[in-house]
Order: C-alpha cells, then sequence, then structure tokens
C-alpha cells in the first residue's frame, strides 16, 4: 500500500479581535491507499477545519499558515483554483452532515451528477453523462430511475447516499466525510456505515472520516487519530488504540462513551474544553488530565512514535514515565 | 404502588401544511398522527426513558404529559388528579411541580441575562420568594450543581460557558422550583462526550435528593441504559415494547427494538452484538401502514396478519406489541 495523503505540520488560523485562533496547530498525519482513517474529536478540536483544508476550502477569513498536505505527492496548498478543482470531486469527493450542502436543492438529482461527470470529461455527452449519474445511483442503493427526482423528494438517508453517489460517481482516490450520518437515525446511519465500507472495497478508495463518535469510528477504521483543541493527541491502528490507548485523553474518551454492551459506569472527563481564544499553556489538555505533572503547564509536549502509533504527551518520551512500554 | 403519572389513550394528531394552499391547490391537508394511543404509569422516584428515533411521537408525548400540547384524545393523571383538561389557572400550582429540560441549552438561555438571574426568576414568577431570597437560592443551587464559585457564576452570561455547563444552568433553572416529575428531552445529545456522563451523573443525583420522577426522552438507547429504570421503545407514535431497562437491553422482544440494538455504535460489544439488518426508514406519520406499523421493515413480516392487524401490547412486566415477540 502506497501512500495517498500526508499533511505534514500544518497550521490553520482564523483572526479574531483577540487574536489569531489556531483551529488546527501543528497537525501530522497521513493516510494510506485503500485505509479507512478517522478523525474524532468534539466540538471545537479542529477536525473539520483540518477536512476543509485538505480540499482547499477553508473558510475565509481562516487560512493556512504552514505546513504541507500532499494528496499523491503533489502538495495541495501549491496549486491556483483551477488544477484544485481538477483534484476537488475527480480524486477527492467529499459528504457533509448535510446533504444539501452539496445538493441543489432545485435541480433533479441526476442532472446534478452527470454535470459533474461532463466537467471533469469523463463522459462524451450528456446521455452517456446521465446513464453513469444512474450507475452512480444504483451503486448506493437507490433505484436508477431516481435520477429524475429532486432532493425535497428523497428522505433523510435517501439524500445522503444521493450526495455520496455525486461524490463518488468520478470514483476518486480520497472519499472525505465529514459526520455524514450525525443528523441520521441510529438505523439509517448503519445502513450508510455499511455502504461505505462496500464503496470501500469496491472502489480501493481512501476515507477520511470525521466525527465525534469514537465507537462509530472504533467500529469501522484501519486507525484513528485524536484530536483536542487543534493538536492530534494520538494516532494508532484501531484495536491498538481501544486495546491500550496512550494518550490520557483518548482513554477518557473511550471510558466516557456511553456503551450497550461496556460497563455500567458513569465516567466523564473532569473540566470544560479549552476557550480556543484563550488555549492553556503547555499541554492543551493538562488542566483536565489526571495524570498532569508541573511541566505539563508550561512545556507542549512532543510528538513521539512507536511502530505505527503516534502521541503527543510528555509521558512517551525519552526516559519518560510510559517510555519503556512502549 | 401509587404512580405520579398515568397517561392512557393517548393521541395527538397535527394538521401539517397551510389551510389557504390547500384550498387552491384542492389537496387535502396532511394530517400526522404524532402520539396514537400511548398508555403508561411513571411509579413515584422512577426513570422512564422514551427512546425512539425521529418520528416515533416521543418529544409529542413528552409535551402531552405537560399540558404544553393538547391532547385530541386520552388521559393524563398527575398524583391521582385528572389534569388532561384542567384550566389554567387550576393548573397552574401543579405547573411548578412538572419542569421540562429541551435539548438546546443554547436556545434555552436568554443571552442578555446572567444565569444566576435565569436560575432564581422562576421563583419569582411564581411568588415564591424575593429577589434577594431567590438570589440566596439560586447561588445554592450553582453550587450543587458545580458551576462554583457560585458567586462568580452568578453573574456570568451564558455565552461565557461551554455546552456542558449551560446545561447545567437549565437543570438547575429546573430544579429550584423543586418539581416531583422531570421531562428530560434529549438532554445530552447536543453535549460533548467527555462531559455528557457528567450531566447524567448529575441528573441522577438530583432525582435521588430530590425524589423526583423523570421521563427521560432519547434517541440513544445507551443513554437510556445509563439512566432509566424503565425503558418504553416507541415507533411512529405507539409504544411497541416496555419493560425494565436491563429486560429490555438483553432480551428485546420487539424486532425494532432489536435492530436498534444491533444498530448502536459500540467500542466492547463488537464481536457480540446482534446481527440484525433493517431496511428503510421511518414511514411518514402522514401515512401510517396498516396493521403493524412496522412491517414493511420487519424482517418477520408474515406478509398477512403482520399486514391486515395491529398488534396490542401485550399485558406483563415486560410488555411488547408483537404478533411473534422474539424470545
Amino acid at each position: 500500500m502506497g501512500r495517498l495523503l500526508a499533511i505534514e505540520d500544518l497550521v490553520v488560523e482564523y483572526p479574531t479581535l483577540s487574536g489569531p485562533v489556531l483551529a488546527v496547530d501543528g497537525v501530522s498525519l497521513d493516510v494510506e491507499e485503500g485505509e479507512w482513517v478517522s478523525i474524532v474529536g468534539e466540538s471545537g478540536s479542529g477536525k473539520s477545519t483540518l477536512a476543509t483544508a485538505i480540499i482547499g476550502l477553508v473558510p475565509p477569513p481562516g487560512r493556512v499558515r504552514r505546513g504541507r498536505i500532499l494528496f499523491e505527492g503533489v502538495n495541495i496548498l501549491t496549486l491556483n483554483s483551477r488544477e484544485l478543482k481538477r483534484i476537488r470531486g475527480r480524486r477527492i469527493g467529499m459528504i457533509f452532515q448535510d446533504p444539501l450542502t452539496s445538493l441543489d436543492p432545485l435541480r433533479r438529482v441526476g442532472d446534478q451528477i452527470a454535470e459533474a461527470i461532463l466537467e471533469h470529461g469523463l463522459a462524451s455527452s450528456k446521455r452517456e453523462a446521465l446513464r453513469m449519474a444512474g450507475e452512480a445511483l444504483e451503486r448506493v442503493g437507490i433505484p436508477r430511475d431516481r435520477v429524475d427526482y429532486y432532493p425535497h423528494q428523497l428522505s433523510g438517508g435517501q439524500r445522503q447516499r444521493v450526495a455520496i453517489a455525486s461524490a463518488i460517481a468520478l470514483e476518486p482516490r480520497l472519499l472525505i466525510a465529514d459526520e455524514p450520518t450525525t443528523a441520521l437515525d441510529v438505523i439509517v446511519q448503519a445502513n450508510i456505515m455499511r455502504l461505505l465500507n462496500k464503496l470501500r472495497r469496491d472502489l480501493g478508495m481512501s476515507i477520511l472520516f470525521i466525527t465525534h463518535d469514537i465507537a462509530l469510528a472504533v467500529e469501522n477504521s484501519d486507525r484513528i487519530a485524536v484530536m483536542y483543541a487543534g493538536k492530534l493527541v494520538e494516532y494508532s491502528p484501531t484495536e491498538d488504540l481501544v486495546e491500550d490507548p496512550l494518550h490520557p485523553y483518548t482513554k477518557g474518551l473511550l471510558e466516557s462513551a456511553p456503551d450497550l454492551w461496556g460497563p455500567k459506569r458513569l465516567y466523564s472527563i473532569p473540566g470544560q474544553p479549552p476557550d480556543m481564544r484563550r488555549p492553556p499553556r503547555g499541554c492543551r489538555f493538562h488542566p483536565r488530565c489526571p495524570l498532569a505533572v508541573e511541566e505539563c503547564s508550561r512545556v507542549e509536549p512532543g510528538t513521539f512514535r512507536f511502530d505505527r502509533r503516534v502521541v503527543s504527551c510528555i509521558l512517551y518520551r525519552e526516559g519518560g514515565e510510559r517510555w519503556s512500554q512502549s | 404502588m401509587e404512580p405520579i403519572l398515568e397517561v392512557a389513550g393517548l393521541s395527538k394528531t397535527f394538521i401539517q401544511g397551510s389551510p389557504l394552499i390547500s384550498k387552491i391547490l384542492r389537496a387535502p391537508l396532511k394530517k400526522v398522527k404524532a402520539v396514537d394511543n400511548v398508555s403508561f404509569k411513571l411509579y413515584k422516584g422512577e426513570t422512564l426513558a422514551l427512546v425512539g428515533e425521529s418520528g416515533s411521537g416521543k418529544t409529542t408525548t413528552g409535551r402531552l404529559v405537560l399540558r404544553l400540547l393538547e391532547p385530541d384524545r386520552g388521559r393524563i393523571y398527575f398524583k391521582g388528579a385528572d389534569i388532561t383538561h384542567m384550566p389554567e389557572a387550576r393548573l397552574r400550582p401543579l405547573r411548578r411541580m412538572m419542569q421540562m429540560i429541551h435539548q438546546d441549552p443554547y436556545a434555552s438561555l436568554n443571552p442578555r441575562i446572567s444565569i444566576g438571574k435565569a436560575i432564581a426568576e422562576p421563583l419569582v414568577i411564581h411568588g415564591l420568594a424575593t429577589w434577594s431570597e431567590a438570589k440566596k437560592r439560586a447561588l445554592e443551587m450553582l453550587e450543587r450543581v458545580d458551576l462554583i464559585p457560585a458567586e462568580e457564576f452568578y453573574d456570568r452570561k451564558p455565552t461565557q460557558l461551554s455546552g456542558g455547563q449551560r446545561q447545567r444552568v437549565v437543570i438547575a433553572r429546573a430544579m429550584i422550583l423543586k418539581p416531583e416529575l422531570l421531562v428530560a428531552d434529549e438532554a445530552v445529545s447536543m453535549i460533548d462526550v467527555s462531559m455528557r456522563t457528567s450531566i447524567l451523573k448529575l441528573l441522577l443525583e438530583l432525582k435521588r435528593e430530590y425524589g423526583l420522577s423523570m421521563i427521560f426522552i432519547t434517541h440513544d438507547l445507551s443513554v437510556a441504559r445509563l439512566i432509566a429504570d424503565r425503558i418504553a421503545v416507541m415507533y411512529l407514535g405507539r409504544i411497541v415494547e416496555i419493560g425494565p431497562t436491563e429486560e429490555v437491553l438483553s432480551r428485546p422482544k420487539h424486532p425494532y427494538t432489536l435492530s436498534l440494538i444491533a444498530a448502536a455504535p459500540t467500542i466492547w460489544g463488537r464481536t457480540r452484538k446482534p446481527k440484525l439488518r433493517i431496511r428503510g426508514e421511518i414511514a411518514d406519520p402522514s401515512n401510517i401502514p396498516r396493521g403493524c406499523r412496522f412491517h414493511p421493515r420487519c424482517p418477520y413480516n408474515d406478509g398477512s396478519k403482520c399486514i391486515a392487524v395491529e398488534p396490542d401490547l401485550k399485558d406483563g412486566n415486560h410488555r411488547v406489541a408483537c404478533h411473534y415477540p422474539l424470545s
């Protein structure tokens, strides 16, 4: 498996009246061909900002201050808007929580998918493009004759399926999915997750899945990246992360998630997520961390790598408390 | 044991759309049966979770119980009194004993009013205290919900708080009237995971301290498991299964309950959880399927009785409305 996406030391900032807010603060992360990577974080963690940066769509006035985003070896941040457009949709597809973000409510769904196919020169006629749109719909479990439907004639789950059909019609190498099931009922969510897994296998594409739901990430991912207050705190293969979470925040998230099959306990991480206009000095998590020592409030932890695992916590530095275990 | 709340045959239909447009287009108005013949009892000190997907009627049931909506049919008894059509003047003293917490702590608080005032206000409105007494009680309440130091929090505005802290304010405001019945509608759904269980814990503690009875409305079975004594699963306006929490979760009798359990994302049950795939989505409540309303999605649909005869909730401790209950 080759590397499809590599994000290196990415910093995305938003100017505010009280100075720049670093929504994404020095994040490095890679995704391999065919791999499912989930980014897990709570509100304000920077997970969605990271996703928009990958497709060059950080909403203004936000901007990338530093870093590289290598997709198929090309740094996306150096591309002009025409070059970006060629990658977006064609090589990288995207779906959102609200399918109407990517669907036009006033146009037939088939026309919308066909237009993207024509735009990228993958069909020579409108007719052929519409036929391909029908195929894309079938692939997501929607009858081909629905090409003539408008989005409002479909249920929420079907709309998300159409958005997925539109995102995968051009057989992208990477699908970025930003909380695509958050607005859906749990049974519909399970069906959409099954669909995404099937499409990944059929098309051999990679998926970058953004979610606040760590259980959903655990059930579906090869690797999980955990973000907290703009920082990547841990990046590990799923089984390792569940069996032996390295970062205290990862451990807290796993233990606080209500789970039908887990122990019946009421654990929660103490404290509140930080105000990103004034993030804590040192480790962003130290005010809530049960293992924090004095140094955590002064020094930003470095990033430590073991095999396929990455953690940002001083417990794991050379000679640190947990170093020998890793 | 006497129930604190009893509802019998509760029904509510909403008319959807504009009468004028309907006249112009000569299309009949849509009638949405949100709640259809719902009956249950809530005992003192008990928490009953109403669980279901959107469109199941769980929120409408909660609002009917508190007389925030008028039912079309059925009866509501609160502490033995029939409050179904009780006039507002007589209802007012009872209103204090029935409080509601909403899903969105951002929408439930006035951004211009300090949180201390927001908590104290109900006492003054109900004529139970002067402002200075109310302030003292509000400070105690702030402390109780862990917004400490209370004096400092009293003057803060909602925008200065996190989502979890705001929900604590909303809870404090509901609890300051010492209610006997609390309806919590998706009270933790919008709270970040790391703080969600702390809100559940607070509700459980307050419930014990105040001898509170609670209706906890949620779409999330794993949350219901942590807080409820009994679970009622709703589907398209009906209760399809009701019983003790552990019973319903470990031995579900309705295929719909089983499918909710199978669909819930899990970290610890990935190899153990049942596999049952349900197709499609909840039907349009303005066009409820005949017979068992779950039959179009049910893998055990027999094609005859299920599509013709509506199953009733069978009697017992763990009740189910299904012609072929799972064992």
